[in-house]
């Protein structure tokens, strides 16, 4: 790069070399490069002073904090500690996770849970703050102001007292668990150890059933789109919708039942003396044992005979087969107790010692572990009918609820706490959107006849989204940020489970380092992607 | 004057300016440092002779060289500041907790003073460093704090690849379980599918994954950072169960909603020998704060005790002259005046006072001595002898 | 309701057209149907069930909404609204789902007040020697615990005797406000123009004065070398700023700034010595007064700090030219491959046989400085510790700062716990007040540029008399905004140790008489800092419009 030289220099340059070369020095330029120059030799020097100390400092620790796997002493070894087993367990992950994992397994987990964390709470807080900014734009008075006042109270108290607030406030003060609410008897229950929500589980004809699934969304495009073209065509509405749904229901249906029907492979091990040859037949034993006649007087009979005359029964942890065996159960009204365990073997030995009268499983594993057992021939293997899907539901068995999912209390207080908060400040950025779409606007939807509901979907929010998605952004960020606060509840985020990890392993820099490093790409990508949506919503300007 | 020499002037003035600061002031500082330590000897000097005027008249005070064994200052700058920088927890009844004007009481807090009593002859000259458990070793490692009494458990990796050494122990704990009178649980097991709650980034946390790993029971941890967050969870029902050591829940308990609706189950779930540590690479002030914790239980040992202390500067027993400094120099070999345990004892007390005055049958712990009482009381507590 | 356009000479009531009002309110969209009537249902069962347990004020509400329709329906019917039944149909009875929504919400506003009422005053319980377990109920609050830890709370751990420093510093800060806002008066302002210079000048010291009444002048012996460093600073700022033509030379303006930081040294180390105002703790400062501290000293600081950052962010400075920059990146380069053989021979995983090649970095780094700052080293330099700064969360600089300080500072050396929180803090809130300056010179028209230049200004003083004050003008509702959140986001303090505001509470309620009280004090410090935010913000509108922004 040619340097230019001034008017001023040239003329200069006629002078005496002293005058020269100090028009040389005091140009700004030349000053403003040394300058720089001057601070980065300054930033070196500091670098060094700080690495120096913290080496001394590192050193005074016998050298602790970077001891290799062969007890040298090497910078190289500063994540080796990661590798070693983590030895504290977490409540809450997405992930299998044990306390033998390493600590790179529990950073995942964190990392997991800060993103889940995250996007639920970008994605609920956006909606909360789009019907408050409405809201406070709303024709009724009353409406208006309390919106006001929700987003005041949000943006002068700070985010921390909330969530302890909230937490401690509002969470644990849900009745415990033995005394948990069920909104209208639905298998639903909240209590302070968590909201009990029933859960879907694919067993193994699912395959089958999927596989009609596709089959029929492929047929439902194709007539979508020969209807449509037939509208086109003809002008005449095609009721596609319906027709569409229609055809889509009843494939899926066909193939439920088929899934159903064709599938056998959950089964029972039973003893022949049971003689049970299918579900059906465990109504009679129960009642047999049961000593009652009709399977409804079990109900009203006193605990320990309806515990003395449940059915007991083995299924390994974490199998579809017991919410399908158990789902057959309840629909009998037959009372059950299960005994899970984690390998076949075990419940094999339960089933031959007598604790449990029954083992359901897969056939496969059933018919290898029948091939384990003494009596051969005294055992059978009965089918048991499953459909693609299986309800789990919650059962409150001792301590805790088992079955169906369940969402922590802490993770509900924070994502309350962070969306409440997150939506005060988004309403204020909704409303300041929607006020800068000009009146003109409004009023020629108006005079067009659009409903209000249309005016602001068709009309107002496509201009104002160009205005709101920018400090849109900032919030998203902070939001994914304040899950760190998370730490204060007991919510293993990321920061939780890096503060854990520091303090049983003693290493904190690298840990530092580690997190830091993992946030900002988590803020640089999101705030690519949202940039990207930005641009793309942008006004194309002159 | 000119305006146009105006900028030459002030170079001028500048150059010399910056002369006179880096050049000589090199020159000033130097000196300035010489100055200084021997200043710091001086006054060293000075309140060793103060101390020694202070004395009883039977001791007799010798000035002796004092090489310090292994290198480190600890006690140099312990002595120089005047102030010993102590870190405790600050938030555990009994241990360490601030009363309501903000003055520091508990078991570990009277164990600073103990060591102030023993490095500067003042109990109080013991400043309180309040830290949580994620700091306690950071500071400690830095030098901002120059002993840590905060019921931290002696285990071999803080004792090694932490760099610590830990002098004996005070407090011989186990850890313990707190679950509700009325949940009918009476064993470990019967926490199986329960909810636990724990602090974060402890060996409580580490300990009940191992030992409910180890016993095949399932449990949800949840997990604080804050004692008091741990507390506040269990009262309101979160947990089925709490675990920390088991003087801590003794402790705590009492400040929950209902004490007697709580029970701690029988079995100790790992072994806590809680006591002091210092920094590796200091022999000298390890064995100040080691000495200094043997002092007060061969004193309990003895039948030394703060109100007869005084008395017992004339006893017959050599072990009790030898123990409170009026015979032979043990002080001395540790840099401190001959008279530091008879200081400790005399401001402090033995270990029995301490432990009575903070945690025992009188307060509302009410602990029992348990493996703290002496070992010719059915206790574990035994200090080599003062000879 | 419809409201015809033209003027009507008959009543409404004759014209009234029940098929439009129905479509209008009612039947005009499936979704205004079903809204209407899933309200109707649900305002009529909360109205029964309130009717229930308060029965009084339920007959009120409803009668006044009874009331009120009537108003509104007459008024429409004969043309002629009173401003009281105009105002109730444009805001509360304009349509049918509006009128049952507002019967709704003044139903549910009540219930929540009246329950908030009991439990906060009717029930309470304001003794603060009443606060011990047996004197506490299920349905009132126990204020006790504010008054009764109210030492805790203001003032944290701070040692009794020791408190005078606090009623000293308040005392001097109501001084100052009673004197500027005095002074500040028009009629006054001539008259009293001596006292406002000296009222100034003692704002500008307030730090200095304010930490040497809460945390005492320490005492260090006179450090020459300090102070001539420090005197070699100013007098080459004040060099500079003459040389670029931003401060005129005056025999008196100089001979302060020249000996007034010798005299100002000389005082505090004359203050540091004489025991006036002895040191104390830093770290047992506490409660309220710790959270004022932090906000204080983070937007003190963070406002030059991030302007700072701003300005070098977009400056222009002529940047290291490349035949500069590439032969030393080069040469470095080279340098660092003599390590890279070395590193590759005994890497153990691919990672490290990646990070052998670490002198690439260095080519990265001058790559992008010549490229996206065109070697501006200043606007690089702030632009990444901006960003970088800003996608990290506040507690990790935090909590890096208390627990990595020590280990970046001489061994041994005592830090307190609020200084490196302060310097993280202000660090953290400097980058944002910057970006939002940042945003601020961005609305300056560039003609106010242009139109410099041609008036010959040069750099400093175009930012000086130009662009600085309008730019700060405008930036001031965002960075107050800024300075809010800064105040409350000090209560993330609390998780890393510190004893501030919302922190103590953990400590008054481990105290046995106050155990467990977390929701009053939580309730306490939620209205405090409520007050605190809504004064803040609403000083910031009277200064807007003193400003006259916006009018412009």
């Amino acid at each position: 790069m040619k340097q230019e030289v001034s008017p001023q220099l040239q003329e200069d340059q006629k002078g005496p070399w002293w005058r020269v070369f100090l028009s040389f020095i005091f140009d700004v330029r030349v000053l403003g490069v040394l300058g720089q120059i001057g601070f980065i030799l300054l930033v070196i020097i500091i670098a060094q002073t700080i690495g120096g100390n913290f080496s001394e400092n590192a050193s005074r620790l016998g050298e602790s904090q970077f001891i290799c796997r062969d007890g040298t002493f090497s910078y190289r070894c500063a994540y080796d500690f990661m590798d070693s087993e983590s030895g504290f367990d977490i409540a809450e992950t997405m992930i299998d996770y044990v306390n033998t994992d390493p600590y790179w397994t529990a950073f995942k987990v964190g990392l997991l849970n800060t993103l889940k964390l995250a996007l639920l709470g970008v994605t609920l807080t956006t909606l909360i703050g789009i019907i408050a900014g409405i809201a406070r734009l709303s024709d009724n008075w009353l409406v208006s102001k309390l919106a006001l006042w929700y987003v005041e109270l949000m943006r002068n108290t700070p985010l921390l007292i909330q969530i302890v607030f909230i937490y401690f406030g509002v969470v644990l003060a849900l009745p415990a668990l033995k005394e948990a609410i069920q909104p209208m008897g639905l298998p639903i229950f909240l209590s302070e150890r968590g909201l009990n929500l029933p859960k879907l589980i694919f067993t193994s004809s699912a395959s089958i059933w999927i596989a009609f699934l596709i089959l029929g969304i492929i047929q439902f495009q194709v007539l979508w789109t020969s209807l449509g073209r037939r509208e086109e065509r003809t002008g005449q509405a095609s009721n596609r919708v319906a027709l569409g749904i229609i055809s889509l229901v009843i494939v899926a249906s066909i193939g439920w039942f088929t899934a159903s029907a064709v599938s056998d492979t959950q089964g029972m091990l039973v003893t022949k003396g049971s003689r049970i040859l299918d579900v059906g037949d465990l109504v009679k034993f129960t009642l047999r044992r049961a000593k009652v006649n009709h399977i409804d007087d079990i109900a009203a009979l006193p605990e320990e005979e309806i515990s003395a005359a449940a059915f007991q029964v083995c299924v390994l942890e974490d199998s579809s087969s017991e919410a399908n065996l158990t789902r057959h159960l309840r629909g009998l009204k037959i009372p059950y107790n299960i005994h899970r365990t984690d390998r076949p073997d075990q419940a094999t030995a339960k089933f031959a010692d007598g604790t449990c009268e029954a083992f359901a499983a897969s056939k496969s594993i059933l018919a290898a572990e029948r091939a384990t057992l003494e009596n051969l021939t005294g055992n059978i293997i009965i089918s048991i009918k499953e459909s693609p899907l299986v309800w789990s539901l919650p059962v409150l068995e001792g301590l805790n609820m088992v079955g169906g999912s369940k969402v922590r209390p802490e993770f509900t207080a924070l994502l309350m706490a962070l969306v409440l908060f997150y939506g005060g400040s988004i309403a204020e950025i909704v409303r300041a959107g929607i006020l800068s779409v000009s009146k003109g606007q409004s009023e020629a939807a108006r005079a067009l006849g659009l409903s209000e509901g249309q005016r602001l979907q068709l009309v107002v929010m496509p201009q104002a989204l160009r205005v709101i998605i920018p400090p849109l952004i900032g919030e998203f960020l902070s939001l994914s940020k304040d899950t760190s606060l998370g730490f204060a509840i007991g919510f293993p985020d990321m920061y939780a489970v890096s503060y854990t990890t520091m303090n049983q392993s003693g290493r904190v820099l690298q840990l530092f380092v580690l997190m830091m490093l993992v946030y900002m790409t988590i803020s640089i990508v999101f705030s690519g992607v949202l940039n990207w949506y930005n641009e793309r919503a942008k006004l194309v300007e002159r | 004057m000119s305006r146009k020499l105006f900028p030459f002037f002030a170079v001028l003035v500048l150059l010399a300016l910056v002369v006179t600061a880096c050049g000589g002031g090199g020159d000033t500082s130097a000196l300035q440092g010489e100055i200084d330590s021997l200043q710091s000897d001086l006054d060293a000097a000075n309140a060793k002779l103060e101390e020694a005027m202070a004395m009883p008249a039977e001791t007799e005070t010798v000035e002796v060289a004092v090489t310090f064994a292994g290198g480190g200052d600890t006690l140099a700058k312990v002595q120089g500041l005047g102030v010993l920088n102590c870190g405790v927890s600050g938030g555990l009844p009994g241990f360490s907790v601030p009363d309501a004007d903000g003055n520091m009481t508990g078991f570990d807090w009277d164990y600073c003073r103990v060591v102030a009593a023993a490095a500067l002859g003042d109990a109080d000259a013991a400043e309180a460093r309040p830290s949580n458990a994620s700091e306690r070793f950071p500071i400690l490692q830095s030098g901002e704090i120059d002993v840590l009494i905060r019921n931290t458990t002696w285990t071999v990796s803080r004792d090694t690849s932490l760099g610590f050494n830990f002098a004996p122990t005070t407090f011989y704990d186990g850890q313990g379980m707190a679950v509700r009178k009325d949940s009918g649980i009476d064993t470990l097991e019967g926490l199986d599918g329960g909810t636990v709650c724990v602090n974060a980034g402890t060996t409580t946390e580490k300990n009940l994954a191992d030992v409910f790993r180890s016993r095949g029971i399932s449990y949800e941890p949840v997990v604080f950072a804050e004692t008091a967050d741990v507390r506040g969870a269990y009262d309101e029902g979160r947990c089925d169960g709490w675990t920390t050591d088991k003087s801590g829940l003794i402790a705590s308990i009492t400040i929950l909603a209902d004490p007697t609706a709580h029970k701690i189950l029988d079995e100790t779930m790992s072994k806590e020998p809680l006591g002091p540590l210092v920094r590796h690479g200091d022999d000298n002030w390890f064995d100040i704060v080691k000495w200094s914790v043997n002092c007060t239980i061969l004193a309990e040992d003895l039948g030394v005790t703060s109100a007869n202390v005084d008395d017992m500067l004339g006893a017959d027993d050599p072990q009790i002259l030898n123990l409170l400094g009026v015979e032979g120099d043990l002080g001395q070999a540790m840099g401190l005046n001959n008279d530091f345990c008879y200081q400790i004892i005399a401001q402090v007390g033995n270990y029995g006072e301490i432990f009575e005055a903070n945690l025992g049958v009188d307060t509302p712990f009410g602990l029992t001595r348990g493996l703290n009482a002496q070992w010719t009381n059915g206790g574990i507590l035994y200090s080599p002898p003062f000879r | 309701m419809t409201e015809s356009i033209t003027q009507i000479q008959e009543p409404v009531g004759k014209r009234f057209n029940w098929e439009i009002f129905l479509q209008d309110n009612i039947t005009g969209s499936w979704f205004q149907a079903i809204w209407v009537l899933l309200l109707t249902i649900f305002t009529i069962s909360y109205a029964i069930s309130q009717f229930d347990n308060l029965p009084l004020s339920t007959g009120i509400i409803l009668g006044g909404w009874v009331i009120g329709i009537f108003m509104v329906v007459r008024g429409e019917l004969s043309l002629k609204h009173s401003r009281l039944s105009r105002w109730l149909k444009n805001n509360l009875i304009s349509s049918i789902s509006n009128t049952i929504l507002t019967l709704l919400i003044i139903l549910v506003i009540a219930f929540s007040i009246n329950s908030i009422w009991q439990w906060a005053v009717v029930n309470a319980n304001f003794n603060p020697l009443e606060t011990t377990p047996e004197f506490r109920t299920e349905e009132g609050a126990t204020w006790g615990v504010i008054f009764g830890a109210r030492k805790l709370l203001m003032t944290g751990l701070m040692a009794p005797e020791d408190s005078w420093r606090v009623w000293i510093a308040l005392g001097f800060i109501l001084v100052m406000w009673v004197l500027t806002l005095v002074s500040g008066r028009p009629k006054l302002k001539e008259k009293l123009k001596a006292l406002r210079t000296v009222v100034n000048t003692v704002w500008l010291l307030s730090p200095a004065i304010l930490y040497l009444f809460l945390a005492g002048a320490p005492n260090n012996p006179y450090n020459i070398k300090l102070m001539l460093i420090a005197e070699v600073g100013i007098l080459a700022i004040y060099l500079l700023l003459w040389w670029q033509k931003v401060v005129q030379f005056y025999w008196r303006s100089f001979i302060i700034t020249a000996l007034g930081w010798p005299l100002l040294y000389t005082i505090w180390s004359t203050i540091g010595t004489s025991e006036f105002f002895p040191p104390i703790n830093v770290d047992t400062w506490g409660g309220l007064l710790l959270t004022m501290i932090i906000a204080s000293a983070v937007i003190v600081l963070s406002l030059p700090l991030g302007m700072v950052l701003a300005l070098g962010r977009r400056s222009e400075v002529y940047g290291i030219p490349d035949w500069i920059v590439w032969p030393v990146a080069v040469g470095a380069m080279i340098w660092g491959f003599t390590t890279t053989p070395v590193l590759l021979e005994t890497s153990r995983n691919l990672i490290e046989r990646l990070l052998a090649f670490w002198p690439l970095l260095i080519f990265g780094v001058a790559y992008i400085l010549q490229r996206a700052f065109k070697g501006n080293v200043v606007a690089g330099a702030s632009t990444t510790f901006i960003e970088f700064i800003r996608s990290v969360p506040l507690i990790t600089l935090l909590f890096m700062g208390i627990v990595m300080a020590p280990f970046f500072l001489a061994p041994g050396v005592y830090t307190p716990k609020p200084w490196p929180v302060i310097i993280g803090y202000t660090l953290f809130a400097s980058a944002y007040s910057a970006e939002i300056i940042r945003g601020g010179l961005q609305a300056i028209p560039h003609g106010q540029f242009e139109a410099a230049d041609s008036l010959g200004f040069n750099g400093l003083q175009k930012m000086r008399f130009i662009v600085l004050p309008q730019a700060l003008r405008i930036v001031i509702p965002p960075i107050v905004g800024q300075f809010i959140g800064a105040f409350k986001s000090s209560s993330l303090v609390s998780i890393v140790g510190l004893f501030d505001f919302v922190g103590i509470s953990k400590v008054v309620i481990a105290n046995n008489e106050w155990l467990g009280l977390r929701t009053e004090l939580y309730v306490f410090m939620a209205v405090v800092y409520f007050l605190g935010s809504f004064l803040m913000s609403s000083y910031s509108r009277r200064l807007e419009v003193r400003l006259g922004l916006g009018e412009r």
